[in-house]
């Protein structure tokens, strides 16, 4: 298994990143290297990482630091991330935030490409929706009622199978 | 919510994957929702219980030459067409379903019920296109389209196969389907002669990699044929 840390990067190497609002990072490079949008965008002294803010960036930045040893996974092998259940008891207080930042958090793992990252956020997403009913769901994450009430009652339905499960 | 991509939502959903009380919470809350959400509550929806709403779904996915294979004056409910082709998701078919026929039908004699897994049967693989293992289970003639229809199949890779079939109709599947890695044959009784020719189709045959067999079977005979491979 490839630890993703065998790069020309060493411990004491920094690289400066520079978020969509100009608030820079000095991170260890073994980051950059391990992660691959991160290391393309470090082309010079401070690169620019479009598409995601100062507050945002630092929190990602937060995890890939505290997970910079973990064994890196097969990019193709989605059973074995599926697999794994289980969040980390510092993972789980990482991701205690409000929900907007959730969301960015997940949104920026999936711009980056950071798989265990956003593995991790999906996987607390859909903690937060077990066993809660369709009322509970829709206004724990606001959403919005499409059907018209015929559909929604046909749709109801065809599925209520999966309903008394 | 709202802001996540698509392939965001399938990767929060697919960790419910088997909660299916949860994804339908979700699947009725947003028509973008019930686009991810379908296909993975669909995917498997016979491998772990049966229902009179799930069997009552797929009676009304029958088309008319489907219909036609229930030979019986009974006149099947008149069903509304689904919202989708729910059974254009699925993955696997199992053993449940012919259990839900039995409980649906429960009234009717074995010949109807018969009739209609058949044409349940034939509905799947037409309307499948990702059907990748399928279960057959239950004791009467299988009809002859359906032997056709899993020789022509490309998605099946295990097929099960738990009734009395006869010996040129299993030597028709292994000889022409190309997908089918494992098979399983259960309840199977052949003559002398079925065995020799299932020897030989096995001894032909470079797809399969894992083969049971159970029943009234020569197993000198087609041990011989699978040790020549």
């Amino acid at each position: 298994m490839d630890n993703g840390t065998s790069n020309s990067a060493s411990e004491n190497e920094t690289i400066t990143l520079k978020s969509c609002d100009g608030i820079e990072f000095h991170i260890d490079a073994r980051i950059a290297n391990r992660y691959t949008l991160l290391n393309n965008w470090n082309g010079g002294e401070s690169a620019c990482i479009p598409n995601v803010n100062g507050k945002v960036l630092e929190k990602v930045l937060e995890w890939c630091e505290h997970h910079i040893n973990d064994p890196q996974l097969n990019c193709g092998d989605d059973d074995s991330r599926r697999r794994n259940t289980i969040i980390e008891e510092w993972d789980e207080n990482f991701l205690s935030c409000d929900q907007d930042m959730l969301f960015e958090i997940i949104l920026a793992a999936n711009y980056l490409e950071i798989k265990p990252l956003l593995d991790l956020g999906c996987k607390t997403v859909a903690n937060m929706m077990k066993s809660k009913s369709p009322e509970e769901i829709r206004s724990a994450f606001n959403i919005d009622n499409d059907y018209t009430p015929e559909e929604e009652e046909q749709f109801r339905k065809e599925n209520e199978w999966a309903e008394d499960y | 919510m709202n802001t996540l991509p698509n392939e965001c939502l399938f990767d929060i959903f697919n960790n419910l994957r088997t909660d299916y009380g949860s994804l339908f919470s979700c699947l009725i809350l947003s028509r973008q929702w019930c686009r991810i959400v379908v296909p993975l509550l669909w995917s498997e929806p016979t491998v772990r219980f049966s229902s009179l709403s799930i069997t009552s779904v797929f009676l009304s996915t029958l088309n008319d030459e489907e219909q036609a294979m229930i030979p019986f004056e009974t006149i099947l409910p008149n069903y509304v067409k689904p919202l989708f082709e729910y059974t254009s998701f699925t993955i696997s078919v199992g053993d449940r379903l012919y259990d839900g026929i039995d409980y649906y039908f429960s009234e009717e004699n074995t010949f109807f019920k018969n009739a209609v897994k058949c044409s349940l049967i034939s509905m799947f693989l037409r309307t499948s296109k990702i059907l990748k293992n399928l279960s057959i289970k239950f004791n009467g003639i299988i009809q002859d389209k359906i032997i056709k229809d899993l020789c022509r199949n490309t998605t099946i890779v295990s097929l099960n196969i738990d009734k009395k079939l006869f010996s040129s109709e299993v030597i028709e599947i292994i000889n022409e389907n190309v997908t089918i890695t494992s098979l399983k044959l259960l309840g199977n009784h052949l003559s002398f002669e079925g065995n020799c020719e299932l020897a030989e189709a096995l001894c032909m045959n470079t797809t399969l990699t894992s083969l049971v067999l159970f029943g009234d079977l020569r197993l000198d005979i087609l041990a011989k044929a699978i040790c020549k491979k």
